[in-house]
């Protein structure tokens, strides 16, 4: 039934740039649907919250409390963005950037990006996953090459280039990894629900080979070091409102659909090590994304390189596999998703007054832009995970985790690259926001003020995420965890 | 029948990894599809699954007419005839090809599966092409290998549903149209397609 209800929005809000000509008209209706969506995303979340999965369609989708965080992300996320759009898109085309028929394609392209998002957290074939990875792929690929320039069509190249090899690798492996169930009744093997209860496949080490593939293939995608080189550029060049939902959900969603096969690889006898691919793919990552951010001269690339770290510490802690720290892993990506996509969003707005994403451009921020100077500020204490915020206990519980498990070496390398991190954030916000060059007048902009409303809803959630923390989140989050430490 | 056809699959996807011209690489592209095209058509017939059929005429139909057309026009229209440069030159990319068809083989020797095998040296082969070679077009070919790969491993390994294996075929078609029309505007914006030209983009 809500599935129905789901897919009727969906289809009417993708169709909707098609034959109206109106951009305003679509705007709204991409605002209106993303809010229905979430509201029905909120029911879904109650019926959920007893423990009980639900599933429709003879299985085909599957909702479990894994899938609910992933859900809320995505439909809040996308309401932020979709606000966010309507300004966006109305600015670029009144200053003659884009045409009105490109306005239509991005609304078109981000309505179909956001169906295959929510396809991927609602489904449970392994291989319909896989389909609805490659469609965000399809749809992003224009995305960030929506400037038509030379830096964005380099970036779009490169990513659908390196994606299509990871996600092609990715398909390897499933594959691989249905066959070593070939024993089994076939109408059931796709079935994600029947695979996590079944621990006895064919061969296991066929199903170690074939989660290796998929854990290198799909972590192309979740932007995990070494293989985040498309990530920096991609959401770099791409249009902020894109950069947002691509950094804050994207990447948590292709995570989810790797802890989905390690679900189920975990529960074989024998395989217990693969947590390893996850804190090592981590450290790398946060090694790499800590010393890449001291040397960046692009606001949007640091932001950039800030995603592969979280990606880190959410992979590392979901590896560690304790139970605080899978908690951990899971409060940061709902974190993660809000506070990036505020950063990115806010650099879209400081992006569209200063045109250059130089960080030695942009001085003084607080007399120019002050509301977004505050934002940029918040933002930078929420993602580096300053108290307060959830940011900050959420890294506490992966740090309680490595300690617990006895991985002191771990727990080292975590606290230095998370200062490291601190640091150079430290280091470029506190110029862009308060430096001052001698004798240059600091204007207040016109532009602070106009799209002010995302980054407080973003902020919003936030603290309403930090008040809630005891009660309802923490239940849903528990619930999260009993799936994958069980 | 079926040896002989992964044969003519092998030996083209040799001659793609050294060739300069691009119209020979779509020759040797089209005569691959049409291979595993009829494959996939003569399991159909062995077992009688209208699954096969399906999938063996939708490889047809998109990658032996469809796709090939596409890769003549823009050739013709961009006016390309050849790699210049090569990253790894056409010696050497043979070399490596025999080395990772050896690879393939080998580690699988056990294995009865020629398909499987088959499989492994065309990922490689298109792996080598997307990353040995300048020309953006070239690099889409090689992505097409790439996918011709996942058709045979498919055909050998899984028995999935219908709809899933049209949704896979279907969104590889759709993935190297994207990277068509992508092609065009790099053409525009950088009056080339050869990728040398992307390196504005650095720390």
């Amino acid at each position: 039934m809500y599935i129905i209800v789901l897919g009727i929005l969906f289809l009417i809000m993708i169709l909707t740039p098609l034959i109206f000509k109106n951009l305003k008209l679509t705007g709204f209706v991409t605002i209106f649907g993303a809010t229905l969506v979430l509201g029905i995303v909120f029911k879904i979340i109650t019926l959920v919250s007893g423990g009980s999965p639900l599933s429709y369609f003879n299985e085909f989708f599957y909702i479990d409390s894994l899938s609910v965080v992933q859900l809320l992300i995505i439909a809040s996320i996308n309401i932020i963005v979709s606000i966010y759009s309507y300004q966006y898109i109305g600015n670029e085309i009144k200053e003659k950037i884009i045409s009105l028929k490109r306005g239509k394609f991005y609304y078109f392209l981000f309505n179909f990006f956001v169906f295959f998002m929510m396809f991927i957290a609602l489904t449970n074939n392994i291989v319909a996953m896989w389909i609805g990875l490659e469609g965000t792929t399809l749809t992003t690929a224009f995305l960030i090459g929506f400037n038509i320039n030379k830096n964005s069509l380099e970036s779009a190249w490169k990513y659908i280039i390196i994606c299509s090899i990871g996600i092609g690798i990715g398909l390897i492996g499933i594959l691989i990894f249905v066959n070593a169930y070939s024993n089994q009744d076939a109408s059931e093997i796709l079935k994600w629900s029947h695979l996590a209860k079944n621990s006895n496949p064919q061969s296991t080490y066929s199903i170690k080979i074939a989660f290796t593939l998929i854990f290198v293939g799909i972590g192309t995608k979740a932007g995990l070091a070494p293989m985040h080189t498309w990530l920096p550029d991609a959401h770099s060049e791409a249009p902020s409102p894109v950069s947002a939902m691509m950094s804050g959900v994207l990447l948590n969603l292709a995570l989810y659909v790797i802890l989905r096969f390690y679900i189920i690889t975990k529960h074989i006898p024998g395989l217990q090590n693969t947590k390893w691919l996850f804190i090592i793919f981590g450290c790398v990552s946060l090694i790499i994304s800590s010393f890449s951010i001291l040397r960046q001269l692009n606001y949007k690339r640091m932001l950039a390189f800030s995603s592969v770290e979280n990606m880190g510490i959410i992979a590392l802690g979901l590896g560690v596999g304790s139970k605080v720290a899978v908690f951990g892993a899971l409060l940061h990506s709902l974190v993660h998703a809000f506070g990036k996509s505020m950063l990115f969003l806010t650099a879209g707005n400081i992006l569209s007054a200063y045109k250059t994403k130089r960080i030695d451009k942009i001085n003084s921020l607080i007399k120019t832009m002050p509301m977004n100077a505050v934002f940029l500020i918040l933002g930078m204490l929420v993602i580096t995970g300053a108290p307060p915020f959830p940011a900050f206990f959420s890294e506490y519980y992966i740090i309680v985790g490595t300690v617990e498990t006895g991985n002191y070496f771990i727990t080292a390398l975590y606290s230095f690259c998370l200062l490291l991190v601190f640091a150079g954030f430290l280091r470029v916000f506190i110029k862009i926001v308060f430096n001052t060059e001698p004798g240059v007048k600091y204007a207040k902009m016109e532009e602070d003020k106009e799209n002010i409303l995302p980054l407080a809803l973003c902020f919003v959630s936030i603290i309403i995420m930090n008040l809630l923390m005891n009660g309802y989140l923490s239940s849903m989050i528990n619930n999260a965890v009993s799936i994958i430490c069980d | 029948m079926i040896e002989a056809l992964l044969t003519i699959i092998l030996i083209s996807s040799i001659f793609m990894s050294g060739f300069r011209r691009i119209k020979l690489i779509t020759a040797g592209f089209i005569f691959q599809s049409a291979a595993i095209g009829l494959i996939v058509l003569k399991l159909g017939y062995e077992t009688g699954k209208v699954d096969y059929y399906i999938l063996g005429i939708l490889t047809i139909v998109t990658k032996v007419i469809i796709i090939p057309l596409i890769i003549n026009k823009s050739v013709k229209k961009l006016k390309i005839n050849r790699e210049m440069e090569l990253i790894v030159n056409g010696f050497v990319s043979y070399i490596i090809t025999g080395i990772g068809i050896m690879i393939a083989f080998g580690i699988l020797n056990k294995s009865q599966d020629n398909f499987l095998k088959t499989g492994i040296a065309l990922f490689i082969i298109g792996v080598l092409l997307m990353v040995a070679r300048k020309k953006a077009i070239t690099q889409m070919i090689g992505f097409l290998i790439f996918e011709n790969g996942i058709v045979l491993f498919e055909t050998s390994l899984s028995k999935m549903s219908l709809v899933i294996e049209a949704g896979i075929v279907f969104e590889g078609l759709m993935l190297a149209l994207i990277m068509g029309i992508m092609i065009f505007h790099i053409n525009r914006t950088f009056d080339s397609i050869n990728t040398d030209f992307f390196e504005n983009l650095k720390e």
